[in-house]
């Protein structure tokens, strides 16, 4: 068993949970996009994760041009992957943002429960 | 929902998902050294002969494309049609932070003090040309044109905060040209190679700047649009927050 490996991804996973609980249990908006951002970043983790071995080296050419390259390389496509999901989950974060300093603007409050249609005034 | 119930949910899901992944993982056999799968191993040797070759020397040439940095291989050139996705997610998410935010009250936010005005320039002009190496950089060693555009906008942002300067409205142009020149290079691989996206300008060394030209022109255009989308997006919520204050 890789214990590295192992360590990772339980480690990715209980910082899903964490983001998890915390947009369970909290009402405050700015609180439930903090725990969006740190869920996504444990499912980052556990993508990078899940591509390391032991000795794996970074998978770039000049590194390691004179052992035999290929086979010593970590895996590039969850790394090439994860670049995405990070890109997307900043513009996610961004217009979760923009949306929560609308409904403060709107509704005077950023409390999910106090929130209500009626105090929306046209 | 009270805290209970969510540390009770919690509990049972982390159980049910840490059961799975402890009796699936991985033992020896998928991981061991030479485990790529057939998908990695083609992105890794990068030859067009069916990927038989497996040691890449210094000087090659006859590869398909000649990136140093395999990461930056995988995004740019066999995914680069994700890459054009996630591009346009982000000018989605941008357009849409413009669209919400971007109101009647817009106000200069004010300088702060002598010594953060007088010093914002020369500390932006150090960081965007830092930032100019990392996207140039991006198929020779760890960067790109995402890390070098966050960057440049950090660039921005100082001399925005330090200098109360207003982001300049030749970002908008920037980011939407940055979309058409990713398209059009898309273009020109499909005229001249039948493909979208494909390699149109040839694989030169590998490990020197020039020899994969194609992946450089992609990520210039990246960095530029990256920069000029978070530095415009950044700006609408900073014009928002001051324009309370006076």
């Amino acid at each position: 068993m890789n214990n590295t490996i192992f360590i990772l991804g339980v480690g990715a996973f209980f910082l899903m949970m964490i983001g998890l609980y915390g947009v369970l249990t909290n009402r405050n908006v700015f609180r439930l996009i903090l725990g969006l951002g740190l869920m996504e970043t444990g499912v980052n983790l556990f993508i990078v994760g899940a591509s390391y071995w032991k000795g794996g080296k970074p998978p770039i050419l000049g590194t390691v041009f004179e052992t035999k390259a290929v086979d010593s390389y970590a895996d590039p496509v969850p790394q090439a992957l994860v670049l995405t999901s990070i890109v997307i989950g900043l513009g996610v974060t961004a217009l979760a943002l923009a949306l929560m300093v609308r409904l403060k603007e709107t509704t005077k409050s950023i409390d999910i429960i106090e929130t209500k249609e009626e105090e929306v005034n046209e | 929902m009270n805290k209970i119930a969510a540390i009770f949910l919690i509990g049972l899901i982390s159980a049910g998902a840490l059961g799975v992944y402890i009796s699936n993982l991985p033992g020896k056999k998928p991981f061991k050294r030479n485990g790529h799968n057939d998908i990695s191993r083609a992105y890794m040797t990068k030859t067009a002969n069916g990927g038989k070759r497996n040691v890449i020397k210094k000087g090659d040439r006859k590869l398909e494309n000649s990136s140093s940095n395999i990461v930056t291989a995988v995004v740019l050139d066999y995914r680069g049609f994700d890459t054009l996705g996630e591009v346009t997610v982000l000018f989605a998410a941008i357009a849409g932070i413009g669209l919400l935010l971007g109101g009647s009250r817009r106000r200069r936010i004010r300088p702060a003090g002598p010594v953060i005005s007088s010093m914002a320039p020369w500390i932006a002009a150090f960081i965007i040309i830092t930032s100019a190496y990392i996207f140039l950089h991006g198929h020779l060693s760890p960067g790109g044109g995402f890390p070098g555009g966050a960057m440049i906008a950090a660039g921005f942002l100082i001399m925005v905060l330090g200098m109360g300067s207003r982001a300049p409205k030749i970002f908008k142009t920037i980011e939407t040209f940055g979309g058409l020149a990713f398209i059009t290079v898309g273009v020109i691989g499909f005229l001249k190679k039948g493909s979208f996206l494909q390699n149109a300008f040839g694989s030169g060394e590998v490990g020197t700047l020039f020899g994969s030209i194609f992946l450089g022109i992609l990520y210039a255009i990246i960095g530029f649009k990256v920069a000029a989308e978070l530095s415009s997006g950044f700006g609408e919520f900073v014009a928002e927050e001051e324009g309370k204050h006076e």
